[in-house]
């Protein structure tokens, strides 16, 4: 059963490039956001703070926020990538996640070679990713581009490609960011199928977007984050309602 | 499907090290995804180019054969002993300054991957020392054509080359995982060791041969060097030459340390390399 715990977890990121203190004090000065601070370490920004969630199998979980207020680092934090600096993480299942249309993929290797590579950085053997590398090939529908660099692909067919592949392996919980909503129309159809079947299946969603059609569309909780810390969470309706008037 | 799990908390020290040994296990135990990384890699680098990795090879033998021929006039020695010892030398020498270098740069390199898939962090390390042990097999083409041709003799000690080789690897890796956090926190520390290893280059034994030092009573500075004996296990056996255990437990004390060194930093600071890239 898939299941994703935090518990009152903080994620703090260190500003160590950004210079001498004069800037510390401009940051701290003119940011109207409230979640740079600093400590003895030097300056930092929390993009999580104190963040407490419990999603269970079949919730599809819908992020909303404004820029910067926590949403890809808290689909990070699920995905695994950061480890918190305060609280706990427990999440259960396999986990796929879309959160860079680039999906840390390599632009110089072809689209089949990317298919291979992101099934083994999952930890599948090749075997596995090679038996499902015909049906992701297929989903996409990039033909011969598949002999191809990646580099020479579209931000939509790179797109289609990241979209086919984290679908296809089937894992039991999906992170998205919102980029997925720049496809064509033809593809969102198929990929809105797609998701329409994971939903079935009781699986997790968690999509972080700024477009409240899809959250509405697709989810059955909400969560409102604001500079880092959870405003407001629970039914769609009453959520959207809320965030819709306060921006 | 799997994945690599994802049960994350700030907690104790205990924890930490038991993640990082898990690292260090899950990532070797999954071999097939640094195998196939390093594999792509070397295919990348030559996509397109007719040689492939073997101008690599050409490359070495041309550059062993112009500076032997010169060094063993200037060392005044006789170019059938000179010729494989240096060539033996560059080599290793070139897999040892290689991984250090691009050490500095394996997690800062796999930024977006590791932004965007949780895996072990040691499947980069293995990455980048298997890469670079592909490069060394191409170099070490020109040391058979020359073993060949000066009809180097192989002694049943020969085969110490094979635990040389495991020792000098695994030295690599902790040197590539060491200098990755290091650079990941620090990026004025790769051009730091860049330097560092030019100058190693000169001070230890590759260019010139330790006899010719060999009544000198400071002589220590150079057997204890530790690039010295990591090379030496391995060029070593394949000359011929029985190989002082001197060396041996220089290599293996530097193993110990570095690991020693390497696991504690690793401990520590594994969960914090997604925060600074």
């Amino acid at each position: 059963m898939a299941s994703i715990t935090l518990d009152n977890v903080s994620i703090h990121f260190p500003l160590f490039h950004t210079g001498g203190r004069s800037l510390r004090k401009t940051l701290l000065s003119v940011t109207t956001k409230k979640n740079f601070a600093s400590d003895r370490h030097g300056l930092y920004v929390r993009a999580l703070d104190g963040v407490s969630l419990q999603v269970d199998h079949g919730d599809r979980v819908g992020i909303v926020g404004r820029n910067g207020a926590g949403k890809t680092t808290l689909l990070r934090v699920i995905a695994g990538i950061y480890e918190p600096v305060a609280g706990r993480v427990a999440v259960d299942g396999a986990v796929n996640a879309l959160l860079d249309v680039n999906l840390g993929l390599s632009l110089d290797a072809t689209g089949y070679e990317n298919i291979i590579l992101r099934g083994l950085y999952l930890g599948m053997h090749p075997s596995e990713i090679r038996a499902l590398a015909p049906g992701i090939a297929a989903f996409s529908e990039l033909g011969e581009f598949l002999h191809f660099p990646a580099r020479t692909y579209s931000t939509g067919m790179f797109l289609r490609l990241a979209f086919s592949i984290v679908t296809a392996t089937k894992p039991e919980l999906l992170l998205m960011d919102e980029w997925l909503m720049a496809g064509d129309a033809h593809f969102l159809a198929k990929a809105a199928e797609r998701i329409d079947g994971f939903i079935g299946q009781s699986k997790i969603l968690v999509l972080a977007s700024h477009s409240l059609e899809i959250i509405r569309k697709w989810c059955n909780r909400v969560i409102w984050l604001e500079a880092g810390r959870i405003v407001m969470a629970g039914e769609p309706s009453a959520v959207l309602d809320r965030y819709s008037q306060a921006t | 499907m799997t994945s690599f799990a994802n049960n994350a908390a700030a907690t104790s020290a205990r924890a930490n090290w038991r993640r990082a040994i898990e690292d260090l296990w899950d990532g070797s135990a999954h071999w097939w995804v640094w195998t196939a990384m390093a594999w792509q890699d070397i295919v990348q680098r030559y996509r397109g180019s007719v040689l492939g990795p073997f101008w690599l090879t050409i490359s070495t033998g041309f550059m062993c054969l112009s500076v032997g021929l010169l060094y063993s006039k200037v060392l005044n020695q006789s170019i059938a002993s000179y010729l494989p010892f240096l060539c033996l030398g560059m080599a290793l020498w070139g897999f040892i300054s290689t991984v250090a270098n691009e050490g500095c740069v394996c997690f800062l390199s796999a930024e977006p991957i590791i932004r965007q898939i949780r895996m072990p962090f040691t499947t980069h390390v293995n990455r980048t020392v298997l890469r670079n042990l592909i490069v060394l097999a191409h170099n070490a083409v020109v040391y058979v054509v020359i073993a060949v041709y000066f009809q180097i003799p192989l002694h049943p000690r020969s085969l110490l080359v094979l635990p040389g080789l495991a020792l000098l690897t695994v030295n690599g890796a902790w040197m590539c995982l060491l200098l990755g956090m290091i650079c990941a926190r620090f990026r004025d520390f790769a051009p730091i060791v860049g330097t560092l290893l030019q100058i190693a280059f000169l001070l230890t034994p590759i260019l010139w041969t330790p006899a010719a030092f060999a009544g000198w009573n400071r002589r220590w500075i150079i057997d204890l060097n530790p690039l010295y004996a990591l090379i030496e296990i391995v060029r070593g056996p394949l000359l011929g030459d029985p190989v002082a255990s001197l060396h041996w437990a220089v290599a293996l004390a530097t193993t110990a340390a570095g690991w020693s060194l390497t696991l504690w930093f690793f401990a520590r600071y594994r969960a914090r390399i997604p925060y600074w890239l």
